[in-house]
């Protein structure tokens, strides 16, 4: 901590002299390489390098933000006299006063120890591995026709001071790759996607080998090709991991963003009430070992942690940054009596910003539903007829609870067996109605990589267990 | 260590430096940008913001091997490191047998109505202004309205490119948005989230009607109710044509899944593929288009190029790239926006493939001409879930909202758990009325369109 702590602190200085009741200083040094290939083709690589400083600043009770792209010491003075500026102007209007949620100031230095450097491997073997993807999805099916793929690794040291006396220096570590594939039989379409990241460097590559990936993609949209269109209407479901996942985090997480449950989502009247059936939980967990929503401090500085959502059925915390701590805290007279004290209020460490361009928002971190005791064959047994639900193409979720996703790989249960796979399939409905129709829950558990997008990209984990819903509304094209 | 102020002298710098250390083709883009916003959150102003991002991107061309490497200093010294990275990250990668050339220099169009100095000079004051008319208006309607999300800003950006083939360009545009998203509660009713916008280029910009319009979708369309499936006709308002066609329509005509058979509509020009009521192109001209300007993403000169004309194919999406693969022209749609939006284009990203302005043709009647001819159907301002659609096969499967069930040529409730289900190719077959309510929304440019026997599943 030596010069760049002692130029960040002058500028706090500068921005509290000039009339900010709170001052935050994020700067970051980053490297990109960036691979995008199609079709066997490396179209381009990338080498970036971003500079810059984000500055937040509180005047009365009013946000003010400033972005410069350069860490020297006038660029920065000059940004802090912007977002005070901005803030000024704002203060003026603000109705209820934004305050901050106290939290104990941090000074620490985080060091991440990569199991491979992706700065020690050279950009031919990035090329490489990338390609072997390729070439295994392309082998793999000769109906294949396109596939194109994105690699990125992100490094670099964010630094963040704050005028509460908080000094962090946190490494940035990012792995991640995107595929795309498709395949075509006369008027049939296949596609298929599948995504991968880590926080603990290039090493990702030796688990889920370039060739165990390509396969997997390869096998999911040559199954497509020869699926059947679901029957639409209401059926009993067993969702795999990734479905799950989504479930965790798109239809619900949203809702207990506390920035969109202040909003009004559905959650709000029901903050310490029975929301879905007693055998979910529901956690967003930002210490994950590995994962790839996880990390030690958020972008306001408080350190990450577990949060339980719901417990049994029950929600019993949001996700909260300073702002909406203090914000729900006030409100806490709202909640019944009877499970007020049951329902947990403090910053959870959610608030993240995609870049030193943009100012923190409250995000999601690993998301999961918690296993419980069933195995596979237990959940399935007994449905005479449904859907078993394994990956999906994309989705999306309303405050009013209502949610939609595409799904990408599925398969009819006949007879208490998988059976055959189903193709351009959706799931939607109503978020809590559904997770109240949650019957059982599986033993098993995975996570996968994602990305979020809330107005800027949040790198993310979603997860579960399988898990057996009584009922889900199946729609499909055609 | 000099820091270059001026855009076009940094590329010209680039390209300079770029063959010094070997490019044999060299393309530098510079784009900057600065950005004021004031924040509505939970119905109130509480943040606003000044960002400022500027930043040059090098593509450099060797042997065929093609290199890029961006920095967002403009300082001297890193620029040419950069440069320097260019060249590197060009000769590590393999020869890619399709390049040809970059472009060439041909004459500008002139533009208008994209670049107003008012919305240059304006103060965070008036741009606090334009957003508490717009809350007032919003909050005035209705009480059981929560504005809960919403902003005005204002853009201002300024781009150059230079490349080896004598290719120098300079633009400048402006734009300002106000947005609102509001939800109304009334429980044990919640509506849908409810947005509205108004966004232009020169300072021409009507908060008030923002404001109303996501109070009044709001209030509208509280007390859901559910309906019948079946085939009704549906009219599809700007939001939920965007929504659909960025992931059917848009890539089925742009070159690059062309050229991949990655495209329902791949072989099919000259072809009847909508119907005759339908007739789109591509224009970067536009007068006051949300993506007009003078050049696209390499420098080549924005233009009209007809896609489709009273429902005939008539021509694809190109960029440099994918043009001469095939020894054609780029129609000027090379494209470095990082994602949907007013006029940004990224330094840190080569170029692709997208359309500039998306225009359809209007026709005569109004919007309310057009629900009044409608027995029983729906108007659909939104859809959720667009993502998810196969943009090859065109198969497609949303959930309509908001939506209002139409009764007797009006509009009667809104209607709750609709999902539209079927393939957008066959649905363009099925236009049977094109409004003559033209709006702006982002790319697109588009009155209401009414598709008939759209197949909406219930539960």
């Amino acid at each position: 901590m030596g010069l760049m702590k002692d130029e960040l602190m002058s500028i706090i200085d500068y921005g509290q002299k000039s009339g900010a009741s709170y001052v935050e200083v994020r700067a970051q040094n980053i490297s990109k390489t960036i691979i995008s290939t199609k079709d066997g083709k490396v179209e381009v690589v990338t080498e970036g390098l971003e500079k810059g400083a984000g500055i937040r600043v509180l005047v009365n009770g009013a946000w003010g933000f400033a972005t410069v792209g350069s860490l020297d010491a006038s660029s920065l003075k000059k940004a802090v006299e912007d977002a005070v500026k901005m803030a000024k102007v704002a203060s003026g209007k603000v109705r209820m006063p934004v305050t901050l949620f106290d939290v104990k100031p941090v000074e620490d230095i985080v060091k991440i120890k990569p199991d491979i450097d992706p700065r020690d491997v050279s950009i031919d073997e990035k090329m490489d591995t990338v390609l072997r993807i390729d070439k295994t999805v392309f082998s793999y099916d000769k109906r294949v026709k396109s596939c194109t793929i994105s690699y990125a690794d992100i490094t670099g040291v964010q630094y963040f001071a704050n005028s509460d006396g908080t000094y962090i220096e946190q490494d940035k570590l990012y792995v991640w790759s995107r595929i795309f594939a498709s395949a075509r039989e006369g008027d049939i379409f296949a596609s298929g996607r599948e995504e991968i990241g880590s926080t603990k460097g290039f090493g990702i590559w030796e688990k889920e080998t370039p060739e165990k990936l390509g396969e997997k993609l390869g096998e999911r949209i040559k199954l497509q090709l020869k699926a059947k269109p679901p029957k639409g209407g209401g059926f009993p479901a067993v969702l795999g991991p990734e479905i799950v996942g989504v479930f965790a985090h798109e239809a619900f997480g949203h809702l207990a963003e506390a920035d969109l449950t202040f909003a009004g989502s559905v959650i709000l009247d029901k903050l310490g009430r029975q929301v879905a059936s007693e055998h979910v939980t529901i956690i967003d967990d930002g210490t994950v070992e590995g994962g790839f929503g996880s990390f030690k401090y958020d972008d306001e500085g408080v350190p990450a942690q577990k949060t339980v959502l719901i417990k049994d059925g029950v929600v019993i915390s949001l996700m909260f940054d300073r702002e909406y701590a203090a914000k729900f805290e006030a409100f806490r007279r709202k909640i019944p009596e009877d499970v007020r004290d049951l329902f947990e209020i403090k910053p959870t460490g959610n608030a993240r910003a995609e870049d030193f361009r943009v100012p923190p928002l409250i995000r999601m971190r690993n998301t999961y539903i918690a296993p419980r005791d069933h195995s596979f064959e237990e959940l399935i047994e007994d449905i005479d007829f449904g859907y078993y639900i394994v990956s999906f193409r994309g989705g999306q979720a309303n405050l009013d609870g209502t949610f939609q996703v595409g799904v990408q790989e599925a398969y009819e249960i006949v007879k208490g067996e998988v059976g055959e796979p189903v193709r351009n399939m959706s799931i939607s409905g109503n978020t809590l109605e559904t997770l109240l129709k949650v019957d059982a829950v599986g033993k098993d558990f995975s996570l996968i990589a994602g990305r979020c997008g809330k107005g800027q990209t949040a790198f993310t984990g979603d997860g579960g267990p399988h898990l057996r819903v009584r009922e889900i509304l199946i729609g499909g094209a055609r | 260590m000099k820091t270059v102020e001026n855009l076009l002298e940094i590329v010209k710098l680039a390209v300079k430096e770029a063959e010094r250390a070997g490019a044999k083709e060299t393309e530098a883009f510079a784009s900057w940008n600065r950005n004021v916003e004031v924040e509505i959150s939970q119905g109130q102003i509480a943040k606003s913001s000044i960002t400022v991002d500027q930043g040059i991107g090098i593509r450099v061309i060797i042997d065929k091997r093609i290199g890029f490497a961006y920095t967002n200093s403009f300082n001297e010294k890193t620029v040419k490191e950069t440069a320097l990275k260019a060249v590197k990250s060009a000769k590590a990668n393999k020869p890619d047998k399709n390049w040809k050339e970059l472009p060439s220099p041909k004459p500008l169009p002139t533009v208008e109505e994209v670049f107003d100095n008012k919305i240059v000079e304006m103060s965070v004051e008036d741009v606090v202004k334009i957003a508490l008319r717009m809350l007032d208006a919003a909050t005035s309607y209705d009480k059981r309205v929560i504005p809960f999300m919403g902003s005005s800003s204002t853009i201002h950006v300024k781009e150059a490119i230079a490349n080896s083939q004598g290719i120098e360009g300079f633009d400048e545009g402006t734009a300002i948005v106000s947005y609102l998203a509001t939800i109304a509660r009334d429980p044990p009713h919640v509506s849908p989230w409810c947005a509205e916008f108004d966004a232009n280029r020169i300072l021409k910009i009507d908060p008030e009607w923002v404001g109303k319009e996501a109070a009044r979708l709001a209030i509208e369309s509280l007390k859901g109710e559910k309906v019948e499936k079946g085939e009704y006709p549906v009219i599809f308002m700007q939001d939920a044509l965007f929504s659909l066609w960025t992931y059917t329509l848009i890539p089925a005509v742009r070159s690059d899944y062309i050229q991949r058979d990655r495209s329902a509509l791949k072989g099919k020009i000259g072809q009847q593929v909508a119907s005759e009521l339908l007739t789109i192109l591509d224009d970067g001209t536009y007068k006051g288009g949300l993506k007009t300007s003078k050049f696209d993403g390499e420098g080549v000169p924005r233009q009209k190029t007809p896609i489709i004309e009273k429902g005939i194919l008539k021509g694809y999406l190109y960029n440099n790239y994918t043009a001469k693969k095939e020894n054609k022209e780029s129609t000027g749609n090379a494209d470095r926006s990082e994602s949907y939006g007013v006029v940004r284009s990224s330094y840190a990203l080569t170029p692709t493939v997208a359309p500039s302005n998306f225009f359809v043709k209007p026709g005569t009647i109004s919007s309310d001409g057009m629900i009044s001819e409608i027995k029983e159907g729906f108007l659909v301002k939104d859809v959720q879930g667009a993502h998810s659609s196969n943009p090859e096969s065109g198969e497609l499967s949303v959930v309509a909202t908001p939506c209002w069930k139409i009764e007797n040529g009006e509009i009667a409730y809104a209607a709750k758990g609709v999902m539209i289900v079927g393939n957008m190719y066959d649905m363009i077959k099925n236009v049977t009325a094109v409004a003559n309510n033209l709006r702006k929304y982002d790319y697109l440019i588009t009155p209401w369109i009414r598709i008939d026997n759209v197949k909406i599943v219930t539960k």
